[in-house]
Parts: C-alpha cells; structure tokens; sequence
C-alpha cells in the first residue's frame, strides 16, 4: 500500500470515529447524562493506549507488531484524543489550577507529538538532500579532527609565508568556530546566514593574501564548508531526538495528573 | 615529468594453489589416472598440463575420520584420491551437528524478554568453549592457516549410516566446484589418504581441451541435475520425463564470467559504468538470431538494451529466469504463417535478439537450441502460454516490469535504482537491507533492536552506498550466490536450514577471516572476543587475542524474524529478497 492510500485510509478511520464519538456524545448530553465522564475515561483510555508505544520500542524483541504499525495507531490515536480532550473541556480552557495545568501538559504532550511528527517526515528528508550520513554522537570527534586540520593549516601559513592575516582570522573568527557545534538555531530554521556570512567574511580576508597564502585559504575554505555540513546534522539530528525529552515526560506528568483528576472528581466531583 | 612506475603484467600462476608442488610431485601426478591418458599436444605451450598440475592443484593429506567436504557447502576445488580411500556417505547423510553446524533454535517469548536484563555488559562476550564442539565431531589445526574437522567414532559412523567408497583415482567434487553449486554429499577420509585437490581454474581448463574429461563431467550434470532443472522451469513443466530427457540430450552448457568475480567486483568497483560494463562478458547481443533458449542455471545476468550510444539495463535474471522465448515464438509464428515462403524477405522480418544479456560475475547458461524448442516444446503450449511467452520485450517504453502484477503501475522501478542495484550487484541478495532515508530520521532504532537481539551487540552498520534518497546499509544480505562460504576451512558459515540464511557457528569458526575477505559488501567483521568480566579471550600459545567473524543472522533465533525492520517506526527500512521484483517495486513506489 502506498503511503498516500495509507494516509487516507487512517484518516477516513479516524474520521469516521471522532464523527461517532461526537454522536455519542450530543447523545450523551442531550440524555442530560454527565457527558465529561465519557470524554474523561475515553481520554485516560486513549493517553494510557498512546504511552504504550514507548513501552512497545524498549520490548523491540517480543513479537507484538511492527513498530510501524504501532506508530499510525499512536498518530491518528493522538488526533482522535485531542478531539476527546476538546470535548472534555467543552472547548474552554478550564479554571482550576490542577486542572489548568493538566491542560498544559496535555496540549504540551501533543503539540510536542505533531511537531515531532512534522520534523521527523521534513528534517529526514532535507538530512539527505544536503549532507552526507553521519551518527550523531561522532560529531564532536569529527569536529575536532576538523580543527586540528583547521589548525595545522592556519600554522602552516604561517610559517610558510610569514604573514599572520589567515593566522589573525582564526584568530578572531575560526577558533571559536572550529571548538563546537555552532549556529544550531539558525540550522533547524533552516538559515543560512551565519555560514554565508563567514564564507564572505573568508572570502574579503583572501584580498589580502598572495598565491601561496591563497593556497591555504582554499583548503581553510573547504574546512569551514565541511563543518558547516556537520553543524547542519548536529542541528537537525539533535532536534530529531531533543523533541522526545518534552514529549515523553510530559506524557508520564499527564498520567499521573489524570490519576489525581481522577482522584478529585471521585471524591469530591459528585460521581458515581 | 613523473616517470612511469613499470611492473611485469601479473599473470595467471603468479600465485599457485599450493608451494609445495616440486617437479617431482608434479611428474608423478601426471603419470596417474586420469591425467597419465590426457593428450598433451590439446594444451597450448602458454597453458601445459603440467603447468596446470604444479600451479592449480596441491596434495592434501588427511587422517581418519578427517571430513573432506561437507554436504551443504559451497567449494571451488574438485579432489582427486591419489593413495588410500575415502567415503561418500550416502542419502540421507550426517546430521546438521555432526558437521560442525549450530542448531539454532528460536527462543520462546521468556527468553526473548529475558534479553533485557541477560544481555551483557561488554562487546562481544562468549562463554568458555568447549573442546568437544559438536556431536560427533572435532577439530585440530593443520599449520597455521588449516583446521580439520575430523569424525571421532568413525566405526560407529560406518555402522549408522550408508555410505559409497572411492578409490585411487577416482575424482569427486567437480560439479559443485563447476557449477557453483553446494556440495550434495558428505565425503570423509577412511584411514589415511593422499588427495589432490584441483582448484576451480585448474578443472575449467582441463575440461576445456579434453573431451573424455568434458563428457565426464557433462554425463555427471545430465545425470544428476538437469532433468530437474528442466523440469522446474515453467514452460518445461508440462512436458513427460521422455521429452525431457530429449531436450537434456541436446542442451548445451556454457560458462561466462570470473569463478571469483567477488574479488574482480572489488577491484572494478570503483570505476566508471562504461569501464564495468565492458567487463562484463556478452552472452548474446541485441539484434543477434535467436538460436536458442537460454536457462540461467547459477548467478547473474544483466538484461540491457542500446539508447543511443549507451546501455541501459532493463531488468536483471537470476537462477531458474530464461532469455529468448519471446522472439523464438515470434519466429515460429512468422514461419507457419509463411509456410513456403522465404528469400530476402523473409530474412528481413526475422525477429532479433530485443536485447543484450551479459554475465554479472560468474553465470552458468544452459542452451536449449531453437529447432529443439520448435519442435518439442512451442507446438505443446497452449495459446494463452504463446502469447504470454511471446511478448517482446518493451522496456524501451517503460521498466514495468514483465510477468508481475502487470495491471499495477506500483511495479515500476526507476531506472536510476535499476543500474544502482545492478552495478553493485545488490541483486545478489535475498535480503538486502535497503533504507528509505527520506523516511529514516536516524533515531538508530534499528541498530538498538539488532543489539538487544544479539547479546547488546549490533550486527550492521547503518551505513553503505547511496543512490538518490535509498541507502544499502553494510548488513549481510544471505545472498543468493554466498561468495563468503567458499573456502571457509571448518564449514562454520553456511546455510541454515530450512530458512537458507547464511549463519555462523561461532563454535567452530576458527577466526581465519576467509569470510570477511570474501564478502564483496564487506558485511562481514571480525571481532575479538570477551569473556564474561570483558577481558579478552587469547590463544594459549601466542596470546594474540581470539577473532570471531559476526555478521548478521536475520534474527534467526529471535521470535518475530529480523528485528531492524520491526523496530523501525517509518517504514523507512526493509530487508527485500532482491529475485521478488514485484515486492521491491512497490516498496520503491510506495
């Protein structure tokens, strides 16, 4: 099945199920029944069924389903609930503080999942249009091969020429450059301004050189491309994988808030 | 100006099986049979018998009981018994155990949680191993680069199972290292013996040039192989034992292509299309007479046709696939209609060759003459088969690709992709890890799930070639043709059964790398092994630490199959049997 049908198909589902869940409960609220009761259990359901699928990653070897599978189910899950969570809140934000915050932590919880979603089908694709493969947490060593490399150019020039322009460049500009992933915001909006501005600040600095300083700028030139390749996988792959430590705890903080709600509404609420 | 660098043009014998092989050796082998009754005069003085004998053969000696070749195994080197004897154990053979295999049974669903907390701390941890390694058998080393496995009961062997003795003089083991094929039965030294061993060139160039020895060979194939590959073909089936053995009688055998074209592909790989594909042997040409069917009986062929000045490749054939049955039918149609007919004309409407076919590596071609075809096989088929045998190729249209799914436009493969697969020869694999890395955000999920299946220990490398937004991850692709088990001294990688995935049976692996330097992927890593408190295992002798080859399993053992591609949560790896073009197709075009 291709992806486009698959699309479809989950999303004509899930449509046809917040349709239904929004019959129920008009019904439910016309039968004059407490209908936030409904929506309230619907909710935990489906957040408890949600958080499963960390739970379904860590036992990768028990054969429960492809991992693939478990994700549409946590995806278009995910939309039904947030169309539970409107309902249960009758579309208002609420006015208590626990309950406040518990609205926080959901919207928090979702809005963390559809920007993950987001970036994981966007960032994957513009990893691989622009940048070779590289594992994460080898960056800071291939960053620091860059700078010893970056180094030993600058030294060369040096004492082969006897001038300190690209020397004083490094200086100023590179050092700092070449001690660390650099420019993360700007990667993950996509921007391209500090590279540019560096590359023409490089590219100013070369008026001042002769050939064979020019030699060394150019090699200078492409180091400070490659890094800023690994500075553009750094961003992207960190945000890749940053967006689950929001996600994540704020899904265990909203279980254990929806316990206490839970809690409350029993004991003081008037349910039963 | 740089000067030159010059160096002799390297040359056939520049490296020979064996030292060993003096003249004295070499004169008594040629005054033993069969080579004693070989005429000489049919050598060329550049390729002498004697030459052959001292430059692609050695003499091996073995003990009682030493195994000589497994059944199941994948050889390049036909034996020769020069003293003693040795047995053929006869159908149904040893058990897998008994020939240093591992049995690899799944864990059940406890085991497999139990990994989470049992896995160990340190890369590469074994237990301690054993000297008694498998029921029945043992192994020695024989110098510093052979190890043996010998039977330690061979009585009771002899007792327990059938088994055929061969005597000096008598050749075993050609058609598996011709055909490239795995050995069909186990063959073990009884007492001492003394073997020559031929190696695959060795045996390529003798039956070449003596016809005894080419009948001999060919009578072995008709006999034991080749009615049952006639049979399985499709458009065969239907046809009774007699007609078979008719077409068998008048099938002629062809070989193109290096023996070891895993290591011509390492040398080639980096090269341009146009250098690689004039390597690549033309077994017929687009625009030649169709004279006759062609069967792939082992490896590869690419399938190309002419755009302009270039080749394009429309889709690649396996073992069991035919090339040519489209334009036979199409002639044999044009010649019952014009029954009487002829001339000039005639010969204009003749329907060519649509297509080129070369050998990728190593193929093995069984031609099945056009006049044998017209007469036995085409008035036999159905209208329906005609027409559905008969249709041209029409890649220059599109690649959709012929007899799969043909009403679905998702079978359509790219032709960038097509070339990419082929050139690599990632056709090889029946189950190629292929990464959609527009879909893979690199969360090394994958990598995670192989680890907690393998003792924390992560069997590929999410990493490899690259062709637009697909990558071939460095994972083992237990490939059709599995280069990395010729030559393995022990047997301890090989196929799995009744799966077919290529395993290693760390047990017996002797760490000799064979395997790894073989692999054309370069799938294959050797390790240095750990015991439990991560200090490494060594040798007692040189205290060099032990090695290990590890490679991909496929999950064997694991509960719900290749865990990398059920931990994947988008859709983003799959591992593809590279001969099911439909399901490669619609992945590709999801």
């Amino acid at each position: 099945m291709t992806f486009a049908k698959r699309r479809w198909r989950n999303g004509f589902i899930t449509l046809l199920a917040g349709a239904a869940l929004v019959a129920w409960y008009s019904a439910y609220d016309v039968a004059l029944y407490q209908a936030s009761f409904l929506t309230g259990w619907l909710l935990l359901g489906a957040v408890l069924i949600l958080a499963l699928y960390n739970g379904r990653k860590k036992f990768s070897m028990l054969p429960m389903g492809t991992a693939a599978t478990w994700l549409q189910v946590h995806i278009y899950l995910g939309l039904l609930a947030v169309l539970i969570f409107a309902l249960h809140i009758d579309w208002q934000m609420p006015n208590g503080i626990l309950d406040s915050v518990l609205a926080l932590f959901f919207v928090t919880a979702a809005g963390s999942g559809m920007f993950g979603l987001y970036i994981s089908r966007r960032y994957a694709r513009m990893l691989t249009r622009r940048s070779e493969e590289v594992v994460l947490e080898r960056i800071p060593q291939f960053i620091a091969a860059l700078r010893q490399e970056a180094e030993a150019v600058v030294l060369a020039s040096a004492t082969e020429t006897g001038s300190s322009t690209i020397a004083d460049f490094y200086g100023n500009k590179l050092s700092a450059y070449f001690s660390g992933p650099r420019n993360t915001w700007l990667h993950v909006r996509g921007s391209r301004r500090a590279s540019f501005a560096l590359t023409t600040e490089l590219k100013t600095m070369t008026r001042y050189l002769n050939e064979q300083e020019m030699l060394h700028a150019d090699r200078l030139i492409a180091l400070v491309e490659r890094k800023d390749q690994l500075d553009y996988v750094y961003a992207l792959q960190s945000l890749l994988k940053a967006w689950l430590f929001v996600h994540i705890p704020t899904t265990y903080g909203l279980i254990a808030l929806a316990l206490l709600h839970l809690l409350l509404v029993y004991s003081f609420g008037g349910a039963v | 100006m740089v000067e030159a660098v010059t160096i002799q043009r390297p040359r056939r014998w520049d490296a020979p099986f064996s030292e060993d092989m003096d003249q004295a050796e070499v004169d008594r082998i040629l005054a033993l049979e069969p080579f004693r009754d070989m005429d000489r005069d049919r050598f060329p003085e550049s390729l002498p018998l004697a030459g052959i004998i001292a430059n692609d053969t050695r003499l091996v000696r073995y003990q009682d009981g030493d195994i000589i070749m497994r059944e199941g195994d994948y050889g390049n080197s036909a034996f020769l018994v020069v003293n003693g004897q040795v047995r053929v154990l006869l159908p149904p053979g040893l058990p897998e155990t008994m020939l240093g295999r591992a049995q690899t049974a799944k864990k059940g669903l406890m085991q497999a949680l139990a990994q989470l907390w049992r896995n160990r701390p340190y890369a590469e941890v074994r237990g301690a191993y054993s000297a008694e390694q498998s029921g029945g058998t043992a192994s020695r080393a024989e110098g510093a680069h052979q190890a043996r496995i010998f039977l330690q009961d061979v009585p009771a062997i002899l007792d327990n199972y059938r088994s055929a003795t061969l005597a000096a003089a008598d050749m075993f083991g050609e058609i598996a290292a011709l055909g490239r094929t795995q050995r069909t039965a186990t063959v073990f030294s009884d007492g001492p013996s003394e073997l020559l061993e031929i190696r695959w060139q060795g045996l390529r160039d003798i039956r070449r040039r003596v016809d005894d020895f080419r009948r001999h060979v060919d009578r072995l194939y008709r006999e034991r192989s080749l009615a049952s590959h006639l049979q399985a073909t499709p458009m065969f089936q239907h046809l009774d034992e007699a007609t078979i053995a008719r077409i068998a009688d008048e099938t002629l055998f062809e070989t193109y292509g290096d023996f070891d074209w895993q290591t011509q592909y390492q040398r080639h790989r980096d090269e341009s299309f146009n250098r690689r594909l004039a390597e690549e042997p033309v077994i017929v040409a687009e625009g030649d007479y169709p004279d006759g069917l062609l069967l792939v009986r082992a490896g590869f062929a690419r399938v190309s046709q002419m755009v302009n000045n270039g080749h394009r490749t429309v889709r690649y054939i396996g073992r069991g696939a035919v090339f040519g049955m489209a334009e036979i039918i199409q002639n044999w149609h044009r010649d019952n209609s014009d029954a009487g007919g002829g001339g000039a004309e005639e010969q204009d409407r003749t329907t060519a060759l649509q297509a080129t076919l070369r050998g990728l590596g190593y193929v093995d071609i069984l031609r099945v003459p056009t006049a044998v075809i017209e007469e036995f096989v085409l008035p036999t088929l159905s209208a329906q088969a005609l027409a559905d045998y008969g249709q041209l190729d029409d890649a220059r249209i599109g690649f959709e690709l012929r007899h799969e799914d043909k009403g679905a436009g998702h079978t359509k493969m790219d032709s960038g992709i097509l070339e990419f697969l082929v050139e690599h020869r990632y056709i090889n694999g029946t189950a190629t890890m292929l990464v959609d890395l527009d879909r893979c955000t690199r969360c090394d999920e994958c990598v995670l799930a192989c680890a907690r299946a393998h003792d924390n220990n992560p069997r590929f490398n999410r990493h490899g070639r690259r062709h637009d937004h697909y990558m071939v991850a460095n994972a083992c692709m237990h490939c059709m043709d599995p280069v990395c088990m010729i030559g393995c001294p022990t047997g301890a990688i090989h196929r799995a059964s009744p799966g077919g995935q290529v395993v290693i049976n760390d047990t017996t692996c002797i760490g000799c790398a064979t395997c790894a330097g073989s692999c054309p992927y370069d799938n294959i890593r050797m390790v240095e092994v750990r015991d439990g408190n991560g200090a490494f295992i060594r040798d007692t002798n040189t205290n060099a630490p032990i090695a290990k080859a590890t490679k991909c399993d496929l999950c064997l053992d694991q509960p719900g199959g290749p865990a990398c591609q059920r931990a994947c949560p988008h859709d983003a790896l799959k591992r593809v049997d590279m001969q099911d073009l439909s399901d490669l197709g619609r992945w590709l075009n999801r």
